[in-house]
């Protein structure tokens, strides 16, 4: 029997998360959660900001955005910007202008360890998973009021 | 830095088991596919496990004294091969690479991800193997003739040698397929193993015409569909760096002039 379209979509979407193995992986997996969460978040934000227009929806949704899971929200909308921008750039910088490439590759058949998922490479993506929770850190305090910028 | 990762890999499995250890009674637990049903089953077996048996020694017990009808392949049981690829724990590995009782309490084995099953623990690899005679994987000379009624061989210096040797190491055993996200999501995408290869006999200084595998590869499917999850490289039995050779692919791709 054939399988459905929806089944055939859940279980490509699956094989993403499955077998988590290196940290490449993770950052692989949180920048697709990451992109979704902000392609549903614009759309929602443009629609949200739309109804300041009238008064009792604008009022409504105050209260709303004042809860506390939409603050969570908020706080994983910071990390997502965050990590999403910075990982964006590191797959830019590595995948595309390969600034980590050795120029020269081992006189070896067999290598100890594989080249791309350590250092350089490697301590690159540390640097961006660091960056990206200061960075959501920061953001989040400056988000309720506790840092101001002046 | 550079030495046999295997031998290395190996040792430091039996270095964690404990000395006096001889034997252990080990659960391990198989997800085999019926074709007659075509759906999957668990079967629990409890196996003496001996502290050098490697997962297909356990697998190949199994079947000696407990059930003969599960179907394995395997063939030369020293990682040469690369027949007896299978979800181990969770994570693709060589059955014959790893060592049982180091895994730990239980064991619990499935067909390669990313590949239609066949029968139980064995998978259909024949479109992985398309995928690779697609991009030609063999010297490309421009006077065909000649290269068939050579009177001479095709030298190499030694550090043009250097630059495809670890990537010539694939045994393409599919390890890196089942690892792969891009190869989840997307069943026309080449994946690692072909890609590798695709770089592999591109830069090879004997090889006179790698437009037209770099023309296979320049696709969404090909090469630009690898978003660098390096799972391939961090599972790879042989340490053959599927993800490395990607990214010279993609420089290559993008450099080279036609």
């Amino acid at each position: 029997m054939a399988e459905s379209t929806l089944v055939i979509v859940v279980r490509r979407v699956a094989g993403w998360f499955t077998p988590i193995i290196n940290l490449e992986r993770i950052a692989y997996i949180l920048h697709r959660i990451t992109g979704f969460y902000l392609a549903i978040y614009l759309p929602l934000h443009i629609i949200s900001t739309h109804n300041s227009l009238n008064p009792i929806a604008w009022e409504k949704e105050l209260i709303l955005y004042s809860s506390l899971p939409i603050k969570i929200g908020e706080i994983f909308l910071v990390f997502s910007i965050f990590f999403h921008g910075l990982n964006g750039l590191r797959l830019l910088l590595v995948e595309y202008f390969n600034i980590f490439l050795p120029k020269k590759l081992p006189s070896s058949l067999y290598l100890e360890r594989t080249l791309s998922i350590h250092n350089p490479q490697k301590t690159f993506l540390y640097l961006v998973i660091i960056l990206s929770i200061l960075l959501t850190i920061l953001g989040t305090l400056y988000l309720f009021n506790i840092l101001v910028l002046r | 830095m550079i030495r046999r990762a295997v031998d290395t890999k190996l040792v430091s499995q039996i270095q964690e088991i404990t000395p006096k250890t001889i034997t252990k009674l080990m659960r391990v637990k198989i997800k085999r596919y019926d074709p007659e049903t075509r759906k999957m089953r668990l079967v629990e077996y409890k196996v003496e496990v001996s502290r050098y048996d490697t997962v297909l020694d356990v697998l190949l017990r199994i079947i000696r004294d407990q059930d003969h009808t599960l179907s394995v392949r395997y063939s030369c049981r020293m990682g040469i091969c690369g027949s007896c690829a299978m979800m181990i724990n969770g994570k693709p590995r060589l059955a014959c690479m790893n060592n049982a009782i180091s895994l730990g309490e239980a064991i619990y084995i499935e067909p390669l991800k990313n590949f239609p099953p066949v029968k139980d623990l064995i998978v259909d690899m024949d479109d992985l193997f398309k995928k690779h005679r697609s991009i030609k994987p063999w010297l490309i000379r421009r006077d065909e003739e000649e290269q068939f009624t050579a009177k001479k061989e095709y030298l190499q210096k030694p550090e043009e040698v250097d630059t495809y040797r670890i990537f010539s190491t694939c045994i393409k055993c599919g390890v890196c397929v089942a690892a792969c996200p891009t190869a989840a999501s997307n069943p026309n995408f080449l994946g690692p193993m072909v890609l590798a290869q695709a770089y592999r006999w591109s830069a090879d200084s004997r090889d006179e015409d790698a437009k037209i595998r770099l023309d296979i590869v320049d696709s969404i499917d090909g090469v630009f569909g690898c978003h660098f999850a390096g799972a391939c490289s961090a599972s790879c039995p042989k340490n053959a760096d599927p993800a490395l050779a990607i990214q010279y692919l993609r420089r290559l791709v993008l450099t080279y002039k036609r």
